[in-house]
């Protein structure tokens, strides 16, 4: 019994969430530690996890959540919860709205939407960056380079410049 | 082209760190520039879509490639690709994680992946920017006031700039 529940409560945050992982993470937070389902200290330790490994973060969160209340099982099974409510609405924009994608108005929304989106990453890029020192910036700059300019493969731009960073704080405390 | 399609979800979800803004640059280099699964048309349209309905971006995106290259079965086999490599590591982690952190500091590590995931954050921030933000006079009156809001009011849910640069680009595009 407890497993539905858990199963619906996380079908019920990613069906409902709109602008991506990240959003759901509070909400999660609220059911899971609000209802005194876990404790808040395991459940960040869950969310650190989650981070550690690559793969969207509320599929992650849902795998740690579930492995620590009820084993690998149950946080496979919730990955499931976190997995339908999307595919299933893609699924259905993807058969029934996509024809309509051409109508000039739907286009320029759509343009629009974009446009909201480019300010909502230089702010998120803002965020993360306030506080860097300019080595980092470089660094980054030279991957855009590689990457526009010499037209180098997004993931091996991103191997080669999280190891160069790697190696210059390597040897630091 | 359903394995193929997994193939390529299931590598991209090797990489698929810190988030979606960052894969996407990923996606959009393995089935836009190499395999010519997607237009950057239907690219770019399928951001917005993704943005507008539930669930993570990388999720949104690999199930619309997958049912728009080989339906229902094609969509399947992308998302269980993108996903599958994140739910197979967390279980390493799981079982491992605290015998390895005991031994070797992490941190390090992570540090430079977010370095990493940066790059890909700004190379998809610049894609969406020079295709949508700088495209006539309209886009880039839209852009400036939105810029000039979401630093104002930082506590404004990101679906409202969202939703509002699409009505207002739409306004000035008909008007």
């Amino acid at each position: 019994m407890k497993y539905i529940s858990l199963f619906f409560t996380f079908f019920k945050i990613s069906g409902l969430t709109i602008g991506g992982g990240y959003a759901m993470i509070p909400l999660i937070e609220r059911e899971i530690v609000g209802k005194n389902i876990m404790d808040k200290k395991t459940f960040l330790k869950c969310l650190v996890k989650a981070q550690s490994v690559p793969g969207p973060i509320a599929i992650n969160t849902a795998f740690f959540v579930g492995s620590e209340l009820g084993g690998i099982p149950l946080g496979v099974f919730l990955v499931f919860s976190v997995f339908l409510p999307p595919f299933i609405t893609i699924l259905i924009v993807a058969k029934f709205l996509w024809r309509y994608i051409d109508v000039p108005y739907v286009k320029y929304f759509l343009v629009g939407v974009r446009i909201g989106i480019s300010v909502i990453l230089i702010d998120f890029i803002y965020r993360v960056t306030k506080k860097w020192r300019l080595r980092n910036f470089i660094l980054v700059l030279f991957g855009m380079l590689l990457i526009i300019f010499l037209k180098l493969h997004t993931i091996y731009t991103f191997i080669l410049i999280s190891l160069i960073y790697f190696l210059i704080i390597r040897g630091e405390k | 082209m359903i394995i193929k399609l997994f193939l390529i979800f299931l590598k991209i979800g090797f990489f698929a760190y810190g988030g979606g803004w960052g894969v996407l640059s990923i996606i959009r280099d393995e089935i836009v520039r190499v395999h010519y699964i997607l237009s950057m048309d239907d690219f770019l349209n399928m951001i917005s879509i993704a943005q507008l309905t539930p669930g993570p971006i990388a999720v949104n995106v690999a199930t619309y490639t997958g049912f728009k290259v080989a339906g229902f079965f094609g969509a399947l086999s992308s998302t269980i690709g993108v996903i599958l490599p994140g739910v197979l590591l967390s279980m390493i982690v799981y079982a491992f994680l605290l015998f390895i952190e005991k031994k070797y500091s992490l941190d390090k590590l992570y540090r430079s992946l977010r370095v990493g995931v940066i790059v890909l954050v700004a190379y998809t921030t610049y894609l969406i920017f020079t295709s949508s933000a700088i495209v006539d006079y309209s886009s880039i009156v839209v852009f400036v006031f939105l810029l000039i809001i979401y630093f104002r009011y930082r506590k404004l849910n990101p679906l409202y700039i969202v939703l509002f640069g699409g009505i207002f680009y739409l306004i000035l595009k008909v008007i």
